[in-house]
C-alpha cells in the first residue's frame, strides 16, 4: 500500500515536471528566479560595497566604473542595494504568501470538507478579515510594533488568508458534486480519502494561480506599503522603498539609474514568478494529457 | 546656505519689482495659492489649531494689529495704542466706519466679544494660556465672576487691556481676527465650535468666504468695501495640489504661488515664467538629548556629539543649501537673534573626541565609548515619512560611530513618536519646532514647561526666561535673551541643528508681490494684498 | 433567494461587522500616539486645557465605554463628531469625499472588466497564438508594475512632458464642468486603479475559459457537431464567467485599498486622503466611520457575487 502509493506519486511529480518543461515561458521563468534567489543569497560575493554605507561625497552618480549602476542620494552604491534589496522584497514576498496560503489552505479544506457550522464559523471569519479595510489595518499595525520587514510579511500574511481559502472552498463546493467524486462514493471510498486523495490535488491547479499572483502582489504591496512610508524601514533596502525614493519628478526624469533597477527587479521577478505559477498550473492539470 | 545666490536673487527681483511698479496696476483675475493640505473647515480665528484653515483666516479677518514683514506689531483696525508706563495697561483706538462683510460696524464691543470668548469657561480652543495674564482671567475662567476687569470698553471705538503684571510678549498676540458678536454672541460658548459660521466665516478682511470644496478649493472674492482699500484682484482661490506633482502644476499655470521643496527647487527654477525666491523662517530643527539620562547630564558630552556631528553638510548635502547651520533656539528670521559669544561648533571630529577622553570615556572591547560601566550607545527615535529626517539620521548614525558612539535608529510614525517623547522614553529624538512672533521662549525653555522636553532645569535660564518676560522696553529685552541665547548654546540641551527656510515659486504673472515677505509668509502683509495684481 | 439574502445579512453580515467594529476600535485606541497631538507646541498651552480635551473627547473613559458609545452614537445613525479642530460631523466629512471615491472605483471597475474580460476570452480561444503570448505579456507588465510609481510615470508623461492632461486634482475653481474635462481628470487616476484589474481579470479569464473547455460536456457539445465559435461563447463563457464573479467580490477591497495611494498620487478629493490623515491624527471617530463603511461596502459586493454566483450556476442553490 505504502509503497504503491510512494510509486503513483512519484509517476505525478515526474509527469507534473514534465509537462512544466514542455512550457518554455515557465522554464526560463524559473531559471530567472533562480538567478534571482543565488543573486540575493550571494550578495556579499557580488560587491564590495555595504548596501547602507552612505558617502555624500558621491551621491546622484550615474552609472560609471566604481558604481556599475550609479549611486543614490545617500551616495549609496545602487547594485548593491538592489542586490541586498531583493533578499528583502523575496523574503517579504515569499513569507506573506506561506503565511496567507497555510491559513487559507488549512481554513479552506476545513470548511469545504465539513460544510455546516464549521464552514460558516470560518467564513465569518474570512468576512471579518476580509472586511478588513487592508490599508487601515496595515497602517495602525505599523504604527503599534513600528514599521518592519516582520511586521510587513506578518500584515501582507495574515490579512489575506481569505482569498486563497474561499477559492479553495469555491473548489471544493464545485468538486463534491462532480461525477468522479460520486463515483468513487459509489465504489465505497470513505469520503475524507476522497477529499483529500481526489479533491485536493484537483483544487491545488486554482490555488497555485492564485499563489502565484499572491507572491506578485505581496511583492507590490510592500512597495505600496512603503509609498505610505509603511514597509520596510530605512536605511535597509527592498526594491519598494528604493523605487519610492525616486518618486521627485527631476529623480524620475533626469535620474533613471535610480529607479530602473529596483524597478526592472521588480518586474522581472514578478513576471518570472507569475510564468512559473502559469506553467504549474497547466502541469498540474491532469486533464492536459487528455486532450 | 548658498548665501550669494540668494542675495543674488532677491536682488534680481526686487528689481524686477522696481520695474514694473512703473506700470499701472491692472484690476481683476484670479490669483491662486497652491496648498498641500486641505483645511479642516474651522474658519475661526479663535478656533483653529490648523496652519492651513489659518491661511483663510487671515484673509476673512483682520485682527487689532498685525505683524508685519520684520515682525514689528502695525496698526490695523486699532488705527493706535498706548501702553501705559509700567507696562500693565494696552489701550487700543480703533478706526471709524469698519465694516464686516454683512454691512455691521465693527466695534469696540466685538474686540471684547473675540477675547472675553478665549477666557469663557466653556471656551473649547486653545488660546486661553495666552491671555491668562490679564485681570480677572482666571476668576472668569473657573466661574467665579461674570466679568473681566482686565477687559474695559471705554467707548465704541476705545478698549482697555490690562495685566497683572508687566508682560511683554502681549502686544503680539492682539493679532487674532475680530469676530461680529452680533451673529456669535447668542450661541452659548460651549456650542460655538459647532456654529455653522465656522464654515461660512464673516469677517472685516480684505476679501469674502464664497465657498469651501472639501480637497479641492476655497474660494473668496474681494471685498470691495474693505476699509483699507479693495485689493486689485477679483478672486482669490487657495487650490490644493499633490505634493509630487507641485512642478506640473506651476508649469500648467495652475498655481500662481506655492511652497516647492528643496528636490524641487532646480526643475521649477528651470521653468519659464516661474520665479523662485526663498526666505526664512521661524522654525528649527533639533536632536534633542534626554538630561534625565546620567550620560548626558554631563554638558561636555553634549557638546561634543555637537562637534562630532557635521550639520553644514547635512544643510548643504541633504537640505541642498536650504537651511542655515543653528546654534541657539532663535532663528535668524527673529529681532532677538545673535552671534555674538555663540559658538558655532563647527564639525572637529578631533575635538570631540578630545572632550570625550577629558569626560573620561574610554573605548571599551567593543569599539564603543564607555565610563563607570555606562555605554555610549543610544536609540535616536525619527518620525518618519521624511526623506530629510531619515538621510539626516543615517549621517548622524555615521559621523557617531566615527567617534565611537553607536546609533541604534528607531523609525517611528510621528504620533506614536510624540507619545514616546512625551511619556520620557526616549534617549535622543529629532523634530523641529515652528516659533511665535515674539521671542519668549518660555513655553519650551522653562523648567515648568510642558515641552520642556530634554528635562533643562537650569535656575539661570529661567530667571533670564522670566526677566525676558516683564522687560518692556524692546533694547533691554535684546540684550536678555542674547545672554539667555549664550547660555544656551554652551549648555545645549538639545543640539540645535538648522533653522527652516521656506521656497517659494512664483508666476511672472503675478506683478507686485513682496519677495522678501518675511518669516510669515506673502499673503500676510496687508499691504501686500491691495499691491498684488495680475498681468494677462 | 430573499430568504437568503435577509439571512446573510442578519445573522452574518451584523455579527461580522460587530466583530469588526470592536476588534478595529480595539486595535486603533491601544496604539501608541494620541488625538491630541497636535496640541504640542501650542505657545503658553495650558496643561488643563488638554485634560479638558481628552475630557470632551471621551478620552478619559475606559475603551470599552468609549466603544459602547460609539456603538450607541451608531446604532442611532449617528458617526458622531470628528476629533480635528473643526469638531465636524463625521457622516458629512465621509458624504463630501464619497461620490469622487465611487467615481474613480467605478471608472477603474468598468476599465478593468471592460477590457479585461473580453482580452482574456480572446487570448483563450487562441491559446498559445501570439496573440495570446502578447495579451499574456500585457497582462503580467499590468500586474507587475507598483500602482504608485506607474502613476507617477504617467503624470510625469502626460502632465508634465505633454502637457495634455491635467496633474490631478479634480476641476479647478471655476471651471466648467464638461464631458471632456470628466475623461481629462479621471483618465489617469482610474488607469492606474484599473491596471492591475485589467490584468487580473484578463489573466483570471483565460484560465476559466480554459478550464471549461476542456470539460467533458464540451467535449460532447463539439462531438454533437456545434461549431467551435458556438461551443465557447454559448456553453464555456457562462460556467467560465463563474470564479470572475467572485472575483469582483475579491477585487472590491484591493480597488478601495489602491484607492487610497492613487487618490493621494493624484489629489483625487476622495476619502483616502481623509483616511490617512485620520490615522495619522488617531482621530478614531473618522478611522471609525471610514473604515466601517468600506466593510459594509466591501460585505455587500460579497453578497452581490454570491448571488451572482448562483445565479449564474444552476448546480448552487441557497436555501
Amino acid at each position: 500500500m505504502d509503497a504503491a502509493l510512494h510509486q503513483e506519486q512519484l509517476t505525478t511529480g515526474k509527469k507534473v515536471w514534465r509537462r512544466f518543461c514542455r512550457n518554455r515561458l515557465a522554464l526560463a521563468g524559473l531559471v530567472v528566479l533562480v538567478l534571482f534567489v543565488l543573486s540575493a543569497i550571494f550578495a556579499p560575493w557580488l560587491t564590495d560595497y555595504d548596501p547602507n554605507r552612505n558617502n555624500l561625497r558621491d551621491r546622484n552618480k550615474p552609472p560609471s566604473r566604481e558604481h556599475p549602476l550609479g549611486t543614490d542620494d545617500m551616495g549609496r552604491d545602487i547594485l548593491a542595494r538592489t542586490l541586498y534589496g531583493g533578499r528583502i522584497s523575496l523574503t517579504v514576498g515569499l513569507v506573506a504568501v506561506g503565511i496567507s496560503m497555510s491559513i487559507g489552505l488549512i481554513l479552506g479544506s476545513l470548511a469545504g470538507f465539513f460544510g455546516g457550522a464549521v464552514d460558516t464559523v470560518i467564513m465569518r471569519l474570512a468576512d471579518i478579515f476580509y472586511s478588513f479595510p487592508f490599508l487601515i489595518v496595515a497602517i495602525t499595525i505599523a504604527a503599534i510594533f513600528g514599521p518592519s520587514i516582520y511586521n510587513t510579511m506578518v500584515i501582507l500574511g495574515i490579512l489575506s488568508w481569505p482569498g486563497p481559502a474561499r477559492l479553495l472552498r469555491a473548489e471544493f463546493l464545485k468538486l463534491k458534486t462532480t461525477d468522479f467524486v460520486t463515483a468513487a462514493e459509489g465504489i465505497g471510498a470513505s469520503p475524507a480519502r476522497i477529499m483529500f486523495r481526489h479533491v485536493l490535488p484537483n483544487a491545488l491547479s486554482p490555488l497555485l494561480v492564485s499563489a502565484t499572483l499572491e507572491v506578485a502582489s505581496a511583492i507590490l504591496s510592500e512597495a505600496g506599503l512603503s509609498f505610505l512610508g509603511l514597509g520596510v524601514p530605512p536605511p535597509a533596502p527592498s526594491w519598494g522603498n528604493m523605487l519610492n525614493r525616486a518618486r521627485p519628478l527631476h529623480i524620475l526624469a533626469n535620474m533613471p539609474w535610480m529607479w530602473l533597477p529596483p524597478g526592472t527587479a521588480i518586474f522581472v521577478v514578478v513576471l518570472a514568478i507569475n510564468f512559473v505559477g502559469d506553467g504549474l498550473r497547466d502541469a498540474f492539470d491532469p486533464r492536459q494529457d487528455l486532450s | 546656505m548658498k548665501r550669494p545666490l540668494v542675495v543674488a536673487l532677491f536682488l534680481l527681483l526686487s528689481l524686477s519689482v522696481i520695474v514694473s511698479a512703473a506700470d499701472a496696476p491692472k484690476q481683476g483675475g484670479t490669483f491662486r495659492y497652491g496648498i498641500t493640505t486641505n483645511p479642516r473647515g474651522m474658519f475661526n480665528p479663535i478656533l483653529n489649531t490648523e496652519v492651513y484653515d489659518g491661511l483663510i483666516i487671515d484673509v476673512v479677518y483682520d485682527g487689532l494689529i498685525y505683524i508685519d514683514a520684520s515682525l514689528q506689531p502695525q496698526p490695523m483696525i486699532a488705527k493706535a495704542w498706548d501702553i501705559s508706563e509700567d507696562g500693565k495697561e494696552i489701550t487700543f483706538y480703533l478706526h471709524q466706519g469698519i465694516k464686516f462683510h454683512d454691512g455691521v460696524e465693527l466695534t469696540a464691543k466685538d474686540v471684547a466679544y473675540t477675547y472675553m470668548t478665549i477666557l469663557h469657561p466653556d471656551y473649547t480652543g486653545v488660546r486661553y494660556g495666552q491671555f491668562n495674564k490679564l485681570v480677572g482671567a482666571k476668576d472668569y475662567k473657573e466661574g467665579k465672576t461674570d466679568t473681566v476687569p482686565g477687559i474695559e470698553v471705554i467707548d465704541d471705538y476705545t478698549i482697555k487691556f490690562s495685566v497683572e503684571e508687566a508682560y511683554a510678549p502681549l502686544l503680539s498676540t492682539f493679532t487674532y481676527g475680530i469676530l461680529p458678536s452680533h451673529l456669535l454672541e447668542d450661541i452659548p460658548v460651549g456650542e460655538l465650535e459647532q456654529a455653522p459660521f465656522n464654515l461660512h466665516p464673516i469677517g472685516s478682511g480684505p476679501f469674502k468666504f464664497v465657498e469651501f470644496q472639501t480637497d479641492q478649493h476655497v474660494i473668496l472674492e474681494a471685498n470691495k468695501d474693505y476699509f483699507f482699500g479693495a485689493p486689485n484682484i477679483d478672486t482669490l482661490v487657495f487650490q490644493k495640489v499633490a505634493q509630487d506633482a507641485i512642478p506640473i502644476y506651476l508649469q500648467q499655470n495652475r498655481v500662481d504661488f506655492i511652497a516647492i521643496s528643496p528636490e524641487q527647487y532646480e526643475q521649477v527654477k528651470a521653468m519659464p515664467g516661474i520665479d523662485v525666491y526663498v526666505y526664512e523662517e521661524l522654525s528649527y530643527n533639533y536632536i534633542c538629548f534626554n538630561m534625565r539620562q546620567e550620560r548626558f547630564a554631563d554638558a561636555a558630552v553634549r557638546q561634543a556629539i555637537t562637534y562630532g556631528f557635521d550639520r553644514q553638510t547635512y544643510v548643504d548635502v541633504i537640505r541642498e543649501g536650504f537651511g542655515i547651520v543653528a546654534n541657539a533656539p532663535v532663528p535668524t528670521a527673529s529681532w532677538a537673534f545673535t552671534t555674538e559669544g555663540i559658538d558655532t561648533y563647527d564639525y572637529n571630529p578631533e575635538k570631540a573626541a578630545q572632550l570625550l577622553a577629558e569626560a573620561g570615556w574610554t573605548k571599551g572591547p567593543d569599539g564603543i565609548l564607555q565610563k563607570d560601566g555606562m555605554k555610549l550607545e543610544f536609540e535616536f527615535l525619527v518620525p518618519e515619512g521624511s526623506r530629510q529626517n531619515e538621510q539626516m539620521a543615517l549621517l548622524f548614525q555615521q559621523n557617531m560611530e566615527d567617534l565611537g558612539i553607536k546609533v541604534n535608529l528607531v523609525f517611528m510614525e510621528f504620533s506614536a513618536a510624540v507619545d514616546r517623547v512625551d511619556a520620557r522614553q526616549f534617549d535622543t529624538f529629532t523634530m523641529g519646532w515652528s516659533l511665535s512672533v515674539d521671542p519668549d521662549p518660555h513655553s519650551i525653555w522653562h523648567s515648568t514647561s510642558l515641552w520642556n522636553d530634554p528635562g533643562f532645569y537650569n535656575e539661570e535660564s529661567d530667571a533670564l526666561i522670566e526677566a525676558g518676560r516683564t522687560e518692556t522696553d524692546p533694547e533691554k529685552r535684546k540684550e536678555i535673551y542674547a545672554e539667555w541665547q549664550k547660555l544656551i548654546n554652551k549648555e545645549l540641551p538639545t543640539m540645535f541643528v538648522s533653522y527652516g527656510v521656506t521656497i517659494g515659486a512664483i508666476n511672472q504673472r503675478v506683478k507686485g508681490i513682496d519677495t522678501n515677505p518675511g518669516p510669515l509668509g506673502p499673503l500676510v502683509d496687508l499691504e501686500l494684498l491691495s499691491t498684488i495684481w495680475l498681468e494677462d | 433567494m430573499w430568504r437568503y439574502i435577509m439571512r446573510r445579512i442578519f445573522l452574518q453580515g451584523i455579527p461580522v461587522l460587530l466583530g469588526f467594529s470592536f476588534l478595529l476600535y480595539l486595535v486603533i485606541t491601544i496604539a501608541p500616539g494620541s488625538p491630541v497631538t497636535h496640541l504640542r507646541g501650542v505657545p503658553n498651552l495650558d496643561s488643563s486645557v488638554i485634560e479638558q480635551r481628552k475630557a470632551q473627547l471621551g478620552l478619559d473613559q475606559p475603551f470599552i465605554v468609549q466603544y459602547l458609545n460609539w456603538l450607541g452614537r451608531v446604532l442611532r445613525f449617528d458617526l458622531g463628531l470628528s476629533f480635528d479642530s473643526a469638531r465636524r460631523p463625521v457622516a458629512d466629512l465621509i458624504k463630501e469625499r464619497m461620490p469622487a471615491t465611487i467615481t474613480l472605483s467605478l471608472a477603474s471597475i468598468v476599465l478593468g472588466w471592460g477590457i479585461g474580460i473580453p482580452i482574456g476570452i480572446l487570448s483563450a480561444r487562441y491559446q498559445y497564438s501570439v496573440f495570446d503570448y502578447a495579451i499574456t505579456f500585457f497582462a503580467f507588465v499590468g500586474i507587475s508594475i507598483p500602482s504608485f510609481f506607474f502613476g507617477l510615470i504617467q503624470l510625469y508623461v502626460f502632465a508634465l512632458k505633454l502637457n495634455v492632461l491635467p496633474a490631478g486634482g479634480f476641476f479647478m475653481a471655476g471651471e466648467a464642468r464638461t464631458l471632456a474635462g470628466y475623461v481629462s481628470y479621471l483618465l489617469l487616476p482610474s488607469l492606474t486603479l484599473g491596471l492591475a484589474s485589467i490584468a487580473g481579470v484578463a489573466r483570471y479569464m483565460r484560465a476559466s475559459l480554459l478550464e471549461v473547455i476542456n470539460q467533458d460536456y464540451l467535449r460532447t457539445a463539439r462531438a454533437k457537431g456545434l461549431p467551435e465559435r458556438l461551443v465557447v461563447y454559448k456553453h464555456a463563457l457562462r460556467n467560465a464567467l463563474l470564479p470572475i464573479l467572485t472575483l469582483l467580490g475579491f477585487m472590491i477591497p484591493g480597488i478601495f485599498s489602491g484607492a487610497v495611494i492613487v487618490e493621494s498620487i493624484f489629489a483625487w478629493p476622495g476619502l483616502g486622503s481623509l483616511a490617512i490623515q485620520a490615522v495619522n491624527e488617531r482621530n478614531y471617530p473618522v478611522i471609525m466611520g471610514i473604515d466601517m463603511m468600506f466593510a459594509v461596502l466591501i460585505f455587500l459586493g460579497s453578497i452581490v457575487a454570491d448571488i451572482s454566483y448562483a445565479l449564474a450556476d444552476p448546480r448552487i442553490r441557497y436555501e
